[in-house]
């Protein structure tokens, strides 16, 4: 368990001191590997990302990125990680091309990072519009901004938060293979969705959370094994444990 | 229950109930004070103005064109959210009178500045004719009819789909509106008067009703339309208070960002994102512009040497305490917290861009005043006024962020 990037052991954590959202959570995510990250709303996944981010303090437990935790090393724990939202934060004051070269700023990325984005561009299919506003694109292209900047900083952990809503089929496959191509490269990615069926075919892992609490974890086969039917696509297997689960 | 028929009422009056908070605290500044002494001096140029104004000056041609801008420009309000979109849709043939309320409300609140600036406007044709008060509020009681067909004109302009221009529209009210204006002021015969009304109101008719019944109500427009006026609004309150109803309105402004990237590389994450938002976003550049060419004006016009000093110390400050609300600007921003970055950077970039700007003001009024003044020791005494406030200024925003830390 020491090789796994991030290393979230015994999270207790919410907003209020004395009304914990999430409760004892242990997960893991190693490099070359895809976990989803799967609840009901309000199930704490969004809470839990916002703790891995460094967002809000753990109460009890511990959340390690490359055998780091937060206050340890704040820079070098961001540098490991970027966050592809749920929303897409975008700044209203800075055109396409101007995102992607501020995230070149942030991170220090090396002198090739142009040749980089514009592999990316050409991928997501927004080489044309390098010099508009985000702030009018609709909610798939600013969510593919959102995806490029991420995949731009080539971290060794993806923290991804729902992100095929509003994405068109070319765009969540461009974004399925380029996730794939960094899990051959190395990286781990933390994946939230509620599109399980996309889930199921590229997640390694999976961790089912419900109000707070893990409630099964483990790949579709020890899903499928644990609730006792080896046929059970994600869906079954979610909707029972989350039924039962309670 | 929510009613169609109350619905206008509540949103009107839910916008005058911010607004006259908002108002209050006007009030409360000292720009009342600032108005009140704007008027007095005012209108004391105005009336010595109007006894060296030469025989040939053009004043009715004046008092027609500034009356036509006026009757013309019709401002609409309609108190319309975004979601209405959705939710109002679908009761569009019920809301005829919501619309009509609106178009009341939006005339009667432009009586008020027709007569305002007719009023005004009121010496300088008294100087011009020697037609009695009583045919100037004769003018102005027909003027104010014009206005209110202007408002059902432009109301029904915008019923116009994007692909149909409204230039020639807008030429026709103008045009009319300028005619009769015009021979209601010189006391044209009556004919005339007569001829060029029937020919307004058959124009309405014959040009502009069509129009409601060809095309629908065009629900985005209204809404952008309504957006920047309340937007105004909350700009104009801004400058005295902090306002968080306003919206980020952003301006591309793609040759000074590219000469601002050339002149002054920006080298961290937070020295770009305050160099893009001063010059594309809300008010900054303008504002800084504004009070920069106040600042060469006081230097130009004030007579007194002390006067030009302090003057233009006060005005780097001024533009010290107008910058402040860019330093906050990304605060509710997550993406920037997620980077590898140092927490000082942010300090740094905004101090930096602080005094960059703050300088090149203070040297501009230095400057100005040597080339017009010839006075050596008045360009070192701007020079350090201007150095001290900015000197004040930027520790003045460190000692309050370190006050909002603890």
């Amino acid at each position: 368990m020491t090789n796994s990037i991030l290393e979230v052991s015994n999270l207790t954590g919410g907003y209020q001191a004395n009304k914990p959202v999430l409760h004892n959570l242990s997960l893991n995510v190693r490099p070359n590997e895809i976990v989803g990250l799967i609840g009901l709303n309000g199930a704490g996944k969004s809470t839990s990302i916002k703790h891995i981010l460094g967002l809000l303090d753990p109460m009890e437990g511990s959340i390690r990125v490359a055998g780091k935790t937060f206050s340890e090393d704040k820079d070098g724990y961001r540098k490991q990680l970027s966050y592809i939202p749920e929303t897409p934060l975008l700044y209203d004051e800075l055109t396409l091309w101007e995102h992607l070269q501020l995230t070149a700023l942030a991170y220090e990325l090396g002198n090739d990072w142009q040749v980089h984005a514009e592999d990316l561009l050409k991928e997501f299919r927004m080489t044309n519009m390098k010099k508009w506003f985000p702030g009018h694109f609709s909610k798939g292209m600013r969510q593919k901004v959102m995806i490029m900047c991420a995949f731009l900083v080539k971290p060794s952990l993806y923290i991804v938060d729902e992100p095929f809503v509003g994405l068109d089929p070319i765009g969540i496959q461009s974004f399925l293979d380029t996730m794939l191509q960094m899990k051959e490269e190395g990286a781990g990615v933390l994946m939230s969705t509620h599109i399980l069926s996309t889930a199921e075919r590229y997640c390694d892992r999976f961790v089912i959370l419900h109000d707070g609490e893990i409630v099964m974890s483990g790949t579709l086969k020890e899903l499928q094994r644990q609730i006792g039917q080896p046929t059970a696509t994600l869906d079954d297997i979610y909707i029972k444990a989350t039924r039962s689960g309670k | 229950m929510m009613h169609l028929d109350t619905l206008w009422k509540e949103r009107s009056g839910a916008f005058w109930n911010i607004a006259l908070r908002y108002f209050r605290l006007i009030g409360n500044s000292s720009f009342l004070f600032t108005v009140v002494l704007t008027l007095i001096f005012g209108a004391y140029y105005y009336s010595e103005l109007l006894k060296v104004l030469p025989e040939t000056f053009p004043g009715l041609i004046v008092i027609t064109a500034i009356t036509a801008v006026v009757l013309v420009r019709t401002p609409l309000r309609f108190f319309l959210y975004e979601a209405d979109l959705v939710f109002l849709l679908p009761a569009e043939g019920k809301l005829n009178g919501y619309f009509r309320k609106s178009l009341i409300y939006s005339f009667l609140l432009q009586v008020f500045t027709t007569i305002v600036v007719l009023t005004i406007l009121a010496p300088l044709y008294q100087h011009e004719t020697n037609a009695g008060t009583g045919y100037y509020v004769f003018v102005i009681a027909v003027l104010i009819i014009l206005k209110g067909l202007n408002v059902i004109m432009k109301w029904l302009e915008l019923h116009l789909p994007a692909h149909r221009s409204v230039v020639g529209y807008i030429i026709v009210r103008l045009f009319l509106t300028m005619l009769i204006t015009y021979l209601l002021l010189i006391q044209a015969q009556w004919l005339y008067v007569t001829l060029s009304a029937g020919l307004i109101v058959g124009i309405l008719f014959l040009l502009f009703l069509p129009l409601q019944k060809k095309y629908s109500i065009k629900w985005e427009k209204l809404l952008s339309i309504d957006e920047h006026q309340s937007m105004k609004f909350y700009r104009t309150a801004n400058l005295f208070t902090d306002v968080p109803k306003l919206k980020q309105s952003v301006k591309h402004r793609r040759m000074l960002s590219a000469l601002a990237e050339k002149v002054l590389p920006v080298k961290t994450v937070y020295a770009t994102l305050y160099q893009k938002a001063f010059i594309r976003s809300n008010e900054y550049f303008g504002i800084y512009i504004r009070l920069l060419l106040v600042g060469l004006g006081v230097i130009a016009f004030v007579p007194s040497e002390t006067g030009r000093i302090i003057g233009a110390a006060l005005i780097v400050y001024l533009t010290a305490v107008q910058l402040r609300t860019l330093y906050p600007h990304y605060q509710a921003h997550v993406m920037v917290k997620l980077y590898p970055i140092s927490d000082m950077d942010q300090e740094r970039a905004y101090r930096a861009l602080l005094i960059r700007l703050l300088s090149t003001q203070a040297a501009a009024f230095a400057l100005l005043s040597i080339i017009l003044h010839f006075n050596l020791v008045e360009f070192i005494l701007i020079a350090l006024a201007g150095t001290a406030s900015v000197v004040f200024a930027s520790l003045r925003n460190r000692k309050k962020k370190v006050k909002s830390m603890n």
